[in-house]
């Protein structure tokens, strides 16, 4: 039998993780062109817009609008450069016809567009296209998008489904690009009225809806001008009707609703009607008005003239305190930087492995210190900025899972000293973030979302939640140590190494007991919240299952193990087991798309999940095998 | 004898039979989850977790199985003997066995919980007061005498006297103050009621049996009565709908009755007063972010006032009662809404807090002493290596 050496493994591991990795460690991420200048860029990035319920910079809603639509957080232009989301959104507020040459609607399907009757055999069946493109399908497109809606969302067909989405991307890139159709134009005010805009004969729609109450008592009295004035109040509204796409303006203290931000169009509305709208509501609209007629270097300073005007109108009902602290986290990036940090540690490991080197080992300790204490530190900003224990959202279990995975393998490494799990943290970190990475993507969704009322509880979030997590971290670890033991089984690595083999031997059980520990106290905590909040301790609801499966298979694996069933092999296949059963109760329960808990549904998911599986059964059949081969020859 | 008392003690308390019972609970688990994407939560605990044996259709291939409630009466058992009686007592097993006692804690909370517990709902309208509650599940049909002061007496006869009758049976219901015998027959869990032809109906009309719905507690029961009055040839039949307008109502020896089908009721011991419900929605959104009652509880003359939230319901006298829900959906400004309670009566309700510190206390007593242990023989090795 030929046995692949350490150093052939180590080649091996690195090809692998370089080919699996490569297609997003493309530069995506490359600063926008200084086409913008700075200051305008960054003063539109941290300009807040309520959306989605919270409160966020522009930057953040314009960074997942285009992941949404194009599937990368930049955007290539047809001359070939690459921009940021917020270069974009300036680009579509300033610079509408150009954008509707932008290829950066993404249909993944190009039955899609056969079913809107744009089909084109010549494209790519995923492609990108602009929205120019569309619009000459727009009336049917949105036609079956609403006979499409209808349909429960989890009965959709994969075509239904894409007819949704891009119905909705076209109709939210159209009204992004005519947001600040009203702030380019200039009424024509009648003769009859000149005289109170200071005879000027083409007046912005601000300084019509400043006049709004003038007007309004002047339309109701009869007297000459009257109708010029309807007709002026008219034109405004009708200026500002397509500027409703992002809720800029903070409402006042004492709104009927002072949760609620306004886009311009409420306002416009507000004052055209005769209700009372405050000068720093229209001074918003005139700072849009003013920063759509700057040129060249005057932008930046337009554009910080309209985000003071934007605070000016803040209150102590509206907390914009943390939208830099997000700001600056989007800058830094720092979950991107650390998948960067743990792909070079894992090929430092690699390297190590071809050439045994302590500075190498040094090298990767500090690299995966480094990245872990990135991943911790881009965890508790948001944390700071949600106002939330570390995990709420399934986007958050992954970042969670993966800093915990990481720790926990640091801390088996320092106390076996093994290279082991040396080796698996920065692969399982990389693994982790990759995974967080593609989730974003897939999902398209501001990744700090509010939540279902039931969830409305840090207490819970951070014992029930924590703890369960901190189970399936463990769990996965034990699935990987598993997996370095069969593997290194059958492929005999270090083959009459003895005490290497019981070395992992030992962390996949101290590991396993650790997550039974947190598995069995986080699920009964699970409990004891239902019973808080629904009022029965256990319902057999899908994600309770799911739970409990894990604990059931740590427990048997224990039990194996203490009545003599199952030896270090057979409890280290068990563990890959074990990983299989976290991975099901982690995302597999919320493919089921039922239950109590099924707010973590996700399209797209069941696929990574079958490959996962594949991988997983030719791991077990493999080990499998490799044990009735090894045994049928100990016993001849 | 004693021999043979030890080897079923051995083979109750061996680990052969926890991995058994550990993996049928494991599959039972599974085969629970999934079967939900097609039958009602309801009937798959009734018919997986609830029961002590099932037939499980498996692509068309019969498979008994035990039910999870007979596995888990079974895991008791074999707790109690291999893990705490049989157990060797010891520094090495405090830890095991205190879990063990907190596990056991939870399996006998969780028997209390089903055989005790009364659970149903209460919805309440602003301004409006309770004092009972209906169940989620169960129904009742009751005859109600009325009296000329407009008052009423009631007789019930409860759901497990029809709960079977779905295929073909009857029950025969009677009462000394009764001049009548009520004959029920036809019961569905769930069914419309649709206009019959030829003879099939009961005045036009016939129930129609639906699948249950994913929500249980959705399900709209009816059934069928005849009342059989002493010297009359024929029974006077009607249908009973959870959803009809009013009761079934008739005349015997000069006595008005109403029949009518209720979801059960169940007596609380105090009043529930809803003096205001409060929702409050993610700007922008249709996600509610809380929503909260404010009531007033009375008993004997006493009123005190109570906030019921999500995570924050109201514990008194036994029972506890949670915010669930509120109404009518898209209600506009000034709308009166109502708001919905699950209210519970559980003997068992803070016995997990209980069992969830004991196994937490053990596992970490076990499994730090285990860790102790291994650092310490690590150390030892290390340092001899040194040496």
């Amino acid at each position: 039998m030929i046995v692949p050496s350490a150093r052939i493994l180590g080649l091996l591991a690195l090809t692998l993780l370089v080919v699996a990795l490569a297609p997003t460690l493309r530069a995506e991420r490359e600063a926008a062109p200084a086409e913008w200048p700075d200051a305008a860029l960054d003063a539109v990035a941290r300009m807040p817009v309520q959306a989605e319920g919270r409160t966020k910079p522009l930057s953040t809603w314009a960074a997942y609008t285009l992941l949404r639509m194009n599937h990368r957080r930049t955007i290539e232009t047809p001359d070939g450069s690459r921009r940021s989301a917020t270069a974009w959104l300036l680009d579509a507020w300033l610079r509408p016809d150009a954008v509707r040459s932008y290829r950066m609607l993404l249909v993944a399907d190009g039955a899609v567009l056969d079913a809107v009757g744009l089909g084109d055999k010549r494209r790519k069946k995923r492609d990108r296209y602009t929205l120019a493109e569309l619009l000459p399908a727009r009336e049917r497109l949105q036609r079956l998008a609403h006979e499409y809606a209808a349909i429960d969302a989890k009965q959709r067909s994969p075509v239904q489904t894409g007819v949704v989405k891009l119905a909705h991307d076209v109709t939210q890139l159209e009204w992004l690009t005519s947001f600040l159709d009203f702030a380019r134009r200039q009424l024509e005010v009648p003769d009859a009225l000149r005289s109170r805009f200071d005879g000027q004969s083409r007046v912005p729609v601000s300084a019509v809806l400043r006049q709004a109450p003038d007007l309004l008592a002047l339309a109701g009295h009869g007297e000459e001008g009257a109708a010029a004035a309807r007709s002026l109040l008219q034109a405004a509204a009708a200026a500002t009707a397509s500027a409703r796409a992002l809720a800029i303006v903070p409402p006042l203290p004492d709104a009927t609703d002072a949760s609620r931000w306004l886009t311009p169009a409420v306002v416009a509305q507000a004052a055209t009607s005769g209700a009372r709208v405050p000068d720093g509501h229209l001074d918003v609209l005139a700072g849009l008005e003013a920063l759509v007629a700057a040129e060249g270097a005057s932008l930046g300073a337009r554009a910080a003239d309209l985000l003071q005007r934007t605070h000016d109108v803040e209150g102590d009902h509206v907390d914009i305190s943390k939208l830099d602290l997000e700001v600056s986290l989007a800058r830094l990036d720092p979950f991107f930087k650390s998948l960067w940090l743990f792909v070079l540690a894992f090929l430092l490991v690699a390297a190590s492995w071809l050439k045994p080197n302590r500075w190498l080992i040094r090298a990767v300790w500090s690299l995966a210190l480094a990245a872990l204490a990135l991943t911790v530190y881009g965890i508790v900003v948001r944390c700071v900025l949600r106002g939330r224990p570390p995990v709420s959202t399934l986007y958050e279990t992954v970042l969670f899972i993966t800093a915990f995975c990481v720790l926990a393998a640091l801390v088996v490494e320092r106390m076996n000293r093994q290279r082991i799990a040396l080796a698996l943290a920065p692969l399982l970190g990389a693994l982790g973030l990759f995974l967080a990475q593609r989730y974003e993507v897939l999902k398209g969704e501001d990744t700090m979302p509010q939540l279902v009322a039931v969830l409305d509880t840090n207490f819970w979030l951070a014992t029930h939640v924590t703890c369960i997590t901190i189970g399936y971290a463990t769990g996965l670890l034990a699935a990987a140590l598993g997996h370095v033991y069969v593997l290194g089984q059958v492929f005999g690595l270090r083959r009459n190494d003895a005490a290497f083999y019981r070395s992992i031997g030992r962390m996949v059980y101290g590991m396993v007991c650790f997550g039974l520990i947190f598995g069995v106290v986080g699920t009964i905590l699970g409990g004891i919240w239902a019973n808080e909040s629904w009022g029965r301790f256990w319902g057999w609801d899908p994600k309770e299952n799911g739970a409990l499966l894990i604990v059931l298979t740590e427990l048997m694996i224990l039990h194996a193990r203490m009545g003599g069933y199952l030896k270090a092999y057979g409890i280290a296949m068990a563990s890959i087991f074990l990983g299989g059963v976290v991975a099901f109760s982690w995302w597999g329960v919320n493919l089921l798309g039922i239950g109590l808990h099924s707010y973590g549904f996700t399209d797209g998911v069941m696929d990574g999940l079958r490959v996962f599986y594949a991988f997983e059964l030719a791991v077990l059949m493999t080990g499998a095998a490799w044990w009735f081969q090894a045994r049928r020859v100990a016993t001849s | 004898m004693r021999f043979g008392v030890d080897r079923g003690l051995r083979i109750l308390g061996s680990f052969g039979l926890a991995l058994v019972l550990l993996g049928l609970l494991w599959i039972l688990t599974l085969v629970g989850t999934f079967e939900q994407a097609r039958m009602s939560l309801y009937a798959v605990q009734e018919q997986i977790f609830g029961s002590a044996f099932f037939v499980y259709d498996l692509g068309g291939v019969p498979i008994p199985l035990p039910g999870a409630y007979l596995v888990l009466a079974l895991l008791f058992v074999n707790l109690l003997v291999g893990g705490m009686l049989r157990l060797r007592k010891g520094s090495s097993t405090w830890g095991i066995l205190v879990t063990h006692v907190g596990i056991a804690m939870l399996l006998v909370g969780g028997f209390v919980e089903e055989r005790w517990s009364t659970k149903g709902r209460l919805t309440l309208h602003e301004g409006d007061s309770a004092a009972q509650f209906v169940s989620f599940y169960e129904w009742e049909v009751v005859v109600a005498e009325l009296r000329d002061d407009d008052s009423a007496r009631e007789y019930v006869v409860p759901h497990s006297a029809f709960a079977d009758l779905g295929d073909g049976g009857t029950h025969r219901a009677r009462h000394a103050e009764l001049p009548f015998e009520l004959v029920l027959s036809g019961y569905h869990r769930n069914c419309d009621i649709r206009r019959a032809s030829g003879e099939d109906g009961i005045d036009g009309y016939t129930l129609t049996p639906r699948a249950p719905e994913a929500k249980a507690e959705m399900d709209i029961a009816g059934l069928r009565v005849d009342l059989e009055v002493a010297g009359e040839a024929a029974p006077r039949r009607a249908l009973l709908w959870a959803l009809q307008g009013g009761p079934y109502q008739t005349v015997v020896e000069g006595r008005r009755f109403e029949v009518d089908l209720r979801r059960r009721s169940y007596e609380l011991p105090f009043r529930v007063h809803l003096r205001r419900f409060e929702r409050a929605m993610h700007p922008g959104t249709g996600m509610a972010s809380r929503f909260s009652s404010y009531v007033s509880r009375v008993q004997d003359g006493v009123l005190v006032d109570a906030h019921i939230t999500m995570n924050e319901p109201m514990r008194h006298a036994g029972f506890t009662i949670y915010q669930t829900g509120w109404g009518p959906e898209g209600a506009g400004p000034g709308e009166r809404l109502f708001s919905t309670f699950s209210v519970v009566e559980n003997p068992s309700d803070r016995l997990p807090i209980v069992a969830c510190v004991v196994i937490a206390v053990g596992l970490l007593w076990h499994f730090g002493r285990r860790l102790r242990l291994h650092l310490g023989a690590q150390a030892r090795r290390a340092s001899g290596a040194a040496a």
